[in-house]
Parts: structure tokens; C-alpha cells; sequence
């Protein structure tokens, strides 16, 4: 894991020298795997990656099997919306998520139903879809790992993730 | 006239009896038992000096082979009566009787001025005082010791059983190491009996479901080398691989050759929705093979190429589905109560292996290919991904344990459902995927 | 002759017909030797034909040489996992088939090559006993599949067979022990079973207490029988002749009639020989196909009840191809001849004999039914 925060290090150092647009998102790592520690100063900037997995929060949450949005769900989608049409330099990619409950393929296949659910419904909301990419990571990547439905749910997930965009 | 006719008539009757009564009587056998036939391995003779220090580790793996299946019983050293020193000396049956040995295997290891090995053996019927068959040579290079001890516990196996041979095979699989949310996996291949570790790639990407082809060379396996899932075939000599390339707009997954390593079928996703794909390796052309809004994962192909079998929720759960490969419409084949996932056909045609779950516990089945006779082998908190040994005798599966520290590691049943055991690795293991018996 | 006579010929025929023929459509099995026989490439024929010595192909060698893959790790490329190149290129994530370079891992595989070559030396085996060489060597012919429903039945022995298979001092003991202690048990089921209506119960009971290990009993039958004229197919399909039908008709009037009819033992006599085959009928060790074939494996047994080791034949076989028959049937064997199983047989075997149920010299034929492995 350090090998990876030390490669990382040129890459951060640059980023801080970009303009805001470029954030630090070069990495996929916020799904909560190989997370760069997030500055405290870019938290308090509401154009930055951080700011955005902080505060606006970057992930909805599924039933058990299920890929359609609750209304928690699509209020936080709303929320993220708006904020990813007044910072439109990221790409996104939406990623799906599964818990352990299910063999492995399957939970491939709902991890990409539950990342098109969610890309449909920001691209409702105004996101272009040109900025839209999905990827589905099945049960690989969970975030709690203690077997219950407690941790279950928080694995049942579709995190929103910035990248580097085009401009 | 019509008198001596009746007559003659009545004799007939009678003599039919008689002659009847005094004929082989017949006796309906209604009771028997179900054990492992007792065998016993005398430690093989060393024909020269170099050769000893193989033998006894030669003859410890035909024996642990034999063992591991199930169907035998090794009758242990300190028990024999008889000590064998060379190859060529008679077998004194009574002897082995004594201890209830049923089967004897005996043999011998020399190696050449070559360098190869050559390993010669019998078989022995005790009970019935007879060699079986006339015995057997088989000649590699001295590297090759476990292989030849595989194929000597194959050609021992398959005389006694009747059983199509499997552990001269190599079994592909995810080698795990990290904790559960960090798990780090890279591929594998080893023996079928655990031994001799090798990787086939590197840890740094995800990397799933390996499946071997039916001729041993090729592995299909889904990687996120490229940061989306995208299937990749490996080549298994030289660890060399490619991506496979599949339709615009969408990624594959799930890939499994035909028995004729000529075409793959794999899961294809596109807008959200998973369907069945087919595709010709040569013109790495693809068909589509299902298109519904389900999901439509886990195909595999039938022992005799012409049919798939794949899951499907199309009907609100996950199912299982055959279909010919020419196309057609699915066919729904599990009806019990649970959702059933990773279908597998067996190679000897008439079974399909499955992962089934309900109330909340994962179990690996089997059941005839209309879905009839559905029988459960086994069930934990997660087992799942059956894959079938080469002669459709044993199916070998991963097992989970629950909570933080819970780690795969794989597993065989046999298909009876006795002997469960796990396979001895020393790091978690997971997506076992079966070879075929090496020529 | 009026058309009265022609019918009732015609219908005599039909009926002798019947009667030496009847049998004959039942299933039969292929009769065929069974030979070891190996499929060899094509190097191997070469081998074998032109007796060249064989040699293995050494380029695998060369990989085998290599050093052991080690659990070592690649040096992680954090870039590797989704580079931010890679993202910006196009909205699809499909890669063409010639963007990504095919990858070759530092070290091949090993794979190592093993040849079966021709047993060329194996027949010499050294004997150091004459007597053992009588034992173990002695060429025994292999099991042949036999055309139901006829076995031919070796004479009745005077001298007992079972001397073959026992040399030691301690087998005859304990099988001697071991046959008094079964009749401590075996009365309990037997005893009240094996009782016909043809005979009183307290003869039977006192016999089983008695019953010596070997026994020289007396054939039961007055007339004795060489061995064709068991069969019902004698050689001649043209109507028989009065002549051995009424030879045929004074023996079958002046023979004892078994309880049992139609070929079987009587049920009591079949559940105690099953009682007593129990622990030797073992599916254990079988493949699925050979567990799910039907065997008749016909035993001749010796006047003490015990098998004719040679004298044990497959006689037909059902749902299964010739080599599950075989295997099954040398699984079968080898239950039969389990000394434990030979014991309490022979117990059996001596009373059905006493009760005339059983004669010496008169094959049993064991139907073995299919089964899960």
C-alpha cells in the first residue's frame, strides 16, 4: 500500500499545481480503495473531489438484490447533479457495487444494473451523458466486511467517482 | 391316437419342471454395504541408487490420490505381514489377506543413464489370487515425478473402479492474500491434488473466474487491468495473454470455452443490461445469444458443444436456463425453492453442477439436465463456483467463511455427496476450474 | 391323416418347440474375451513395432530447468490500476484488439511430459515356493461373459477345492471358530425360516448345532447327472423323441421337489444368504456406470458350502457396458471370497443342502441389482 501513496506523491504534488478543474481525482481510489488522503484544504473547497465525496456525498445505497433507486437515493443524486453541472471538468464513472450474498457473477451483473441507475437518473437530471461512463466491481470491493446486514447494506452500493476530464 | 398325444403333452410339463428344478437356482442379492476397497501401497523398490530418493515420495502420492477419492482405503505399513523387497518376487496372497487387503499395488523406480525416470507396476486382486491386468511402464523426465505418480494412481483407479482417470490433471484458480477489503488475487494452476503452486499472472489487478480449456492449453478470465472488467485469454505454457475483443459500448465477463476450444460464450453488459454472447475465436466475431432485460450470466456449454446452459432472473429470481447453442428459446430447468447460479455441465452429459441459495446458506448441486433429481452436496455460509473433474466423478468448489476474517478456500465433494474434503493450499483459494487429464 | 391330426402336430410341435426353446430370447450378453488393451500414440506403435527405445521429447526440458516461480510480487504500478489516460481516450471502455500489446509474464510455466511405454519386462516374476507358484501363479483363466442362461457346472467335488485358498494354520482355525460361533447367531434368523413344509422344524434345528466346518455328505440326488443334461437346450432343436422323455419323466417323478419354484431359492433361504453376503457386497469401490449395471455371477460352491474360486462366472449383465459388467463383477468376487462372508455362507449353503433346497454341484446364480456408487 505505501508503494502507492509514494508513486502518488508527484502526482498530488501536480495536481496542486492544475487549476481547480484538474482536482486530484487521477486515481479511482475513492470507492474507498487506495484512497489518497484527501487534503483538509481541498475538503473546504466546494469545486474539489474531496469536497464532493465529503460533503455532497459520492454513493446511493440498494435493497437487497435490488437496482432501483429509493427516494433517499434519488435525493442525494439530486444533490449530486447539481454540483456535477457547476463542475463540469470531471468525467464521471459510476460503479456498482454488490454485497457478498450472492455468487460471483451475478453480483457483476447488479453491480452494473445499480451503476445504470444511476447514470439514467443523473443524466435525467441534466448530467451529459457524454461525461458518463459505468463499471460494475460485483462483491470484489467491499467497504464493511462483517457478514451482517449492517455491513450488507453499506456494500450495496453505486459510487459516483470523479476523474480527470477532457478540458 | 389322441390319448398318447395328452400324454406326451402331459410328459412335456413334467419334464419342463424337472428339468426346470435341476437348473442353476437363483438368488436376488437385496443387501450390501457402501466402503472404500482396502488397498496397500508397499513402498516402491528402488532399481538404482539415484532413484530411491523418489520412490517412497512416488509412492506416497499414488496413495494419497487413491485416498483422497474416496473410494479406497490404504491399509497402513505397520500392518503388513509380508515384507516386499523386490519388484519380481511372487505375492504371497495369504498374507495380505490376513490383514484384509483387497487391492496390492506393487512396483518399482529406476532412473536411466538419460535422466529419465522409469516406473513399472502391478495390481493384485488378493481375494481373488490374480494379477489385474498385465501391469504397466511409464517413462518421464525426473522433474516429472508427481506426474507420473498421477498417472499410476489414474491407471490404478480406473482398473479397480472402472472410473475414467483424473488426478494426472491441473486444476486453475484465484490465489488470494489480504484482508477481505483489500483482497489482493492473481491466477494459478496447480495440480489436482493441491501441489506445485504456480502463477499465471501478477496480484496488482483483479482478476476472476478463470476457466481452463478442454485441451489444457488456453485459460478465459475477466481482469481490470484496464480499469473495467474485459475478458482476456491466457495462454497456459508460456503465461502470455491478450484481450478478447467484444461488441462497442458494453464489457464482457463470464467466459467459458466450448469443448472444442473454438468458441467462448460469455455475459456481455450494455446499458445496464447482461445477455449471453457467442463468439467464434478464430474471427473473434460475436453473436448474440439472448436479449431480454435480465440479467443473463454464468454460461457454459454442454459436454457435446451444442446447448448452453446459463442463469437468468427473467423470471424474478435467478434460474437456470439450457438453450441450444443455434439459438432458440431458453429453457427453464430449476424449480426448487431458492435461486440457483453458476451452472456447470458435467462432462459425462447428463448433470448439471450448480451454486443454489435459500434461506440464506449457499449450497453447490446437481441436477439431471430437465432439471429432475436435484440433489444438494453440500451448503456453508458461501460455497460456490462447482467445477467438474475430468472424468465427472468429483466436483470441486470454494468455501467462505463469514466476517472479517473470512477467507475462500476450495473444496471437494464427490458425486454422491460423500467425501467432503478441502484441499490442502496454503493460501486462500477461490474459482477452481478443472483440466483435463494430461495425455 | 385328417386335418384334426395336422392341427394337434402342429400344436405339439409349437409346444415341444416351446419347451427346448422357451429360454433361449431372454437377454443375452455379447460373449467376448477380455483383453488389456491400451491406447497408444502413435511414437509408442513406433516403438512397440520397430522395438526402437523410447525416447521423450526434451525441448520441455528446458523450461523445466528454469527456477521454481517464486511468491514473489511484481513491483505494484499504481498507474496500472485505470489510468487517467486511458479514461480520456474515448467514452468506451471496449479495447480494439490491437491497442493493448500482448503481455509475457518473466517466467513460462513448467509443464512436464510423461510417456506410457510398453511393459516389455514385466513377465518374469521370481518364485521362491513351489507351493506359492501353485497359489498365485498358476494361470487363471480370465472371467469370460458367459451366454445366459446355461453355466456349466463342474462335477461335484469329492475332494474339497477350498484347500486352494486357505494354507495357513490360523485361516482354518479361526474359520472353524468363526462357523461355531455363526451358529450361535445364525439359528435366530435361520432356524425358524429355513424350516419347509416338507420337513419337521427339530430336524433342522439339531443339524445347524452340528454342522461341522467340512462335511463329505452324500450327493442327494439317487441318479447321477453329467452336467449337459442341466441344461434345457440340448443340441438337437428337432422334437424330442419318447424315448428320454420318459427317462426324463421317471427321474422328475422319483426326484424331490424343492419348496422353491420357478428357479429360486425360497425367500427364507434368500434373505439368510443375504444376511450373510451383507458386509462382502460392497458398491464401495465402483464407478457410477459399473455400480448401476446388473450382474448374475453364478457361484458353484464345494460340499462344505464353501465358493469354487474358478467356479465363479458372470453369467449376464444388464444396463452396462462389458467393462462396468467386469468390474462389478470382480467387486462382487472379491465380496464372495472374503473369508468372513465364505464363514457364514457356508453355514447357510450346508443347511439349504441339508434341506435339500440346495445341491452340491448345482450352480447359484446371484442376481446383484444396480445401485447409487
Amino acid at each position: 500500500m505505501r508503494l502507492i501513496y509514494l508513486a502518488l506523491v508527484p502526482f498530488l504534488a501536480l495536481a496542486a499545481c492544475s487549476d481547480s478543474d484538474g482536482g486530484s481525482g487521477i486515481l479511482s481510489g475513492s470507492s474507498g480503495w487506495d484512497d489518497p488522503a484527501a487534503n483538509a484544504e481541498d475538503q473546504n473547497d466546494p469545486k474539489s473531489q474531496a469536497f464532493f465525496e465529503k460533503t455532497i456525498g459520492d454513493r446511493v445505497f440498494f435493497e437487497v438484490d435490488q437496482y432501483t433507486l429509493n427516494s433517499s437515493a434519488k435525493a442525494a443524486l439530486d444533490t449530486q447533479a447539481q454540483w456535477l453541472m457547476n463542475n463540469v471538468g470531471y468525467v464521471i464513472i459510476v460503479e456498482g457495487h454488490a454485497d457478498e450474498q450472492g455468487t460471483r457473477e451475478y453480483n457483476l451483473a447488479l453491480g452494473f444494473r445499480r451503476a445504470q441507475s444511476v447514470q439514467e437518473y443523473l443524466v435525467a437530471r441534466g448530467v451529459s451523458g457524454l461525461r458518463l461512463k459505468t463499471r460494475s466491481y460485483g462483491k470484489e470491493r467491499p467497504i464493511e466486511i462483517c457478514s451482517v446486514e449492517r455491513c450488507y447494506s453499506k456494500n450495496r452500493r453505486a459510487v459516483t467517482l470523479l476523474t480527470a476530464g477532457l478540458s | 391316437m389322441r390319448v398318447i398325444y395328452l400324454s406326451i403333452l402331459a410328459l412335456g410339463f413334467f419334464v419342463h419342471n424337472a428339468l426346470a428344478q435341476n437348473g442353476p437356482l437363483r438368488v436376488n442379492i437385496t443387501q450390501g454395504v457402501i466402503e472404500p476397497l482396502t488397498f496397500a501401497i508397499p513402498i516402491f523398490e528402488a532399481e538404482n541408487l539415484e532413484a530411491a530418493a523418489v520412490a517412497t515420495e512416488i509412492s506416497r502420492i499414488v496413495a494419497a490420490d487413491l485416498t483422497s477419492s474416496g473410494l479406497f482405503r490404504e491399509i497402513p505399513f505397520d500392518r503388513f505381514i509380508s515384507r516386499r523387497t523386490t519388484f519380481a518376487e511372487a505375492v504371497r496372497y495369504p498374507d495380505w489377506r490376513a490383514i484384509n487387503t483387497q487391492a496390492l499395488m506393487t512396483a518399482a523406480v529406476k532412473t536411466t543413464s538419460s535422466g529419465r525416470l522409469i516406473v513399472k507396476f502391478r495390481i493384485f486382486d488378493i481375494f481373488s489370487g490374480v494379477q489385474l491386468g498385465s501391469g504397466m511402464q511409464l517413462a518421464g523426465n525426473t522433474k516429472a515425478i508427481r506426474r507420473m505418480a498421477h498417472k499410476v494412481a489414474d491407471q490404478v483407479y480406473e482398473r479397480i473402479t472402472g472410473e475414467g482417470p483424473y488426478f494426472d490433471s491441473k486444476i486453475v484458480f484465484v490465489s488470494e492474500s489480504g484482508p477481505k477489503d483489500n483482497r489482493r488475487k492473481r491466477l494459478a494452476i496447480m495440480d489436482s491434488d493441491g501441489e506445485d503452486v504456480q502463477f499465471l499472472t501478477g496480484n496488482e489487478n483483479i482478476v476472476l473466474a478463470p476457466r481452463i480449456s478442454n485441451n489444457g492449453k488456453q485459460v478465459l478470465y475477466t481482469s481490470w487491468e484496464t480499469g473495467f472488467p474485459q475478458i482476456y485469454i491466457l495462454n497456459v505454457g508460456t503465461a502470455g495473454r491478450k484481450p478478447l475483443p467484444t461488441p462497442k459500448n458494453g464489457m464482457g465477463f463470464s467466459p467459458r470455452f466450448s469443448p472444442d476450444s473454438k468458441r467462448i460464450v460469455y455475459s456481455f453488459e450494455r446499458g445496464g443490461n447482461s445477455d449471453i454472447y457467442l463468439m467464434d475465436l478464430a474471427t473473434a466475431r460475436s453473436a448474440r445469444m439472448t436479449s431480454s432485460p435480465s440479467i443473463d450470466t454464468a454460461p457454459s456449454f454442454s459436454s457435446d458443444g451444442r446447448q448452453i446452459v446459463f442463469e437468468s432472473d427473467r423470471s424474478g429470481t435467478q434460474q437456470l436456463y439450457i438453450m441450444p447453442v443455434s439459438g432458440g428459446t431458453p429453457k427453464r430447468i430449476s424449480f426448487g425453492n431458492g435461486r440457483y447460479g453458476t451452472p456447470v455441465w458435467s462432462p459425462r452429459g447428463d448433470l448439471i453442477a450448480f451454486t443454489k441459495q435459500s434461506n440464506g446458506r449457499f449450497g453447490i448441486g446437481v441436477m439431471r439436465t430437465d432439471g429432475s433429481e436435484e440433489r444438494l452436496l453440500s451448503a456453508s455460509f458461501l460455497d460456490e463456483g462447482p467445477t467438474w473433474s475430468p472424468n465427472g466423478r468429483v466436483i470441486m468448489f470454494a468455501r467462505e467463511d463469514r466476517g472479517p476474517k473470512g477467507a475462500p478456500s476450495l473444496y471437494s465433494v464427490d458425486i454422491t455427496g460423500r467425501n467432503l474434503r478441502a484441499l490442502n493450499l496454503r493460501a486462500p483459494a477461490s474459482d477452481p476450474s478443472w483440466g483435463p487429464v494430461q495425455p | 391323416m385328417s386335418a384334426g391330426t395336422y392341427i394337434s402336430l402342429t400344436l405339439h410341435a409349437v409346444l415341444v418347440g416351446w419347451l427346448l426353446f422357451g429360454g433361449d430370447f431372454d437377454h443375452k450378453p455379447r460373449e467376448a474375451p477380455v483383453t488389456e488393451v491400451s491406447v497408444v500414440s502413435a511414437e509408442i506403435f513406433d516403438i512397440l513395432v520397430n522395438n526402437i527405445p523410447p525416447s521423450v521429447d526434451t525441448s520441455l526440458e528446458k523450461a523445466a530447468t528454469q527456477p521454481d516461480i517464486e511468491q514473489s510480487e511484481r513491483p505494484i504500478d499504481p498507474v496500472m490500476d485505470v489510468a487517467p489516460e486511458k479514461t480520456t481516450q474515448s467514452l468506451s471502455p471496449n479495447v480494439q484488439n490491437d491497442t493493448l500489446p500482448e503481455s509475457v509474464p518473466d517466467k513460462p510455466v513448467r509443464m512436464e511430459e510423461v510417456v506410457i511405454i510398453p511393459p516389455v519386462d514385466l513377465t518374469e516374476l521370481k518364485v521362491e515356493d513351489p507351493k506359492l507358484l501353485e497359489m498365485s501363479l498358476a494361470p487363471k483363466p480370465r472371467p469370460t461373459l458367459r451366454v445366459a442362461p446355461v453355466a456349466v457346472a463342474p462335477p461335484a467335488p469329492d475332494i474339497d477345492i477350498g484347500d486352494i485358498t486357505r494354507d495357513a494354520a490360523a485361516p482354518q482355525v479361526d474359520s472353524v471358530e468363526v462357523a461355531q460361533e455363526q451358529t450361535a447367531k445364525v439359528p435366530e434368523a435361520v432356524a425358524p425360516e429355513i424350516v419347509t413344509e416338507a420337513e419337521p422344524p427339530s430336524e433342522a434345528v439339531k443339524v445347524s448345532k452340528l454342522a461341522p466346518p467340512r462335511s463329505v455328505r452324500p450327493q442327494r440326488r439317487p441318479t447321477p447327472r453329467p452336467v449337459g443334461e442341466t441344461s434345457i437346450d440340448p443340441p438337437e432343436p428337432t422334437p424330442v423323441p419318447i424315448d428320454p422323455m420318459a427317462a426324463a419323466l421317471a427321474e422328475a417323478l422319483s426326484a424331490k421337489t424343492p419348496a422353491s419354484s420357478n428357479q429360486r431359492v425360497s425367500s427364507a433361504l434368500e434373505a439368510a444368504m443375504n444376511n450373510a453376503m451383507r458386509d462382502c457386497n460392497n458398491r464401495g469401490g465402483l464407478s457410477s456406470a459399473a455400480a448401476a449395471t446388473t450382474v448374475v455371477v453364478s457361484i458353484t460352491f464345494s460340499a462344505d458350502g464353501r465358493p469354487v474360486p474358478e467356479a465363479i462366472k458372470l453369467v449376464e449383465y444388464i444396463d452396462g457396458s462389458e467393462n462396468n459388467a467386469k468390474v462389478r463383477f470382480e467387486a462382487y468376487k472379491r465380496g464372495v471370497l472374503n473369508s468372513e462372508c465364505v464363514n457364514k455362507m457356508a453355514n447357510i449353503y450346508r443347511k439349504g443342502v441339508q434341506n435339500e433346497q440346495l445341491s452340491v454341484g448345482v450352480p447359484l446364480e446371484f442376481v446383484v441389482p444396480p445401485g447409487e456408487p
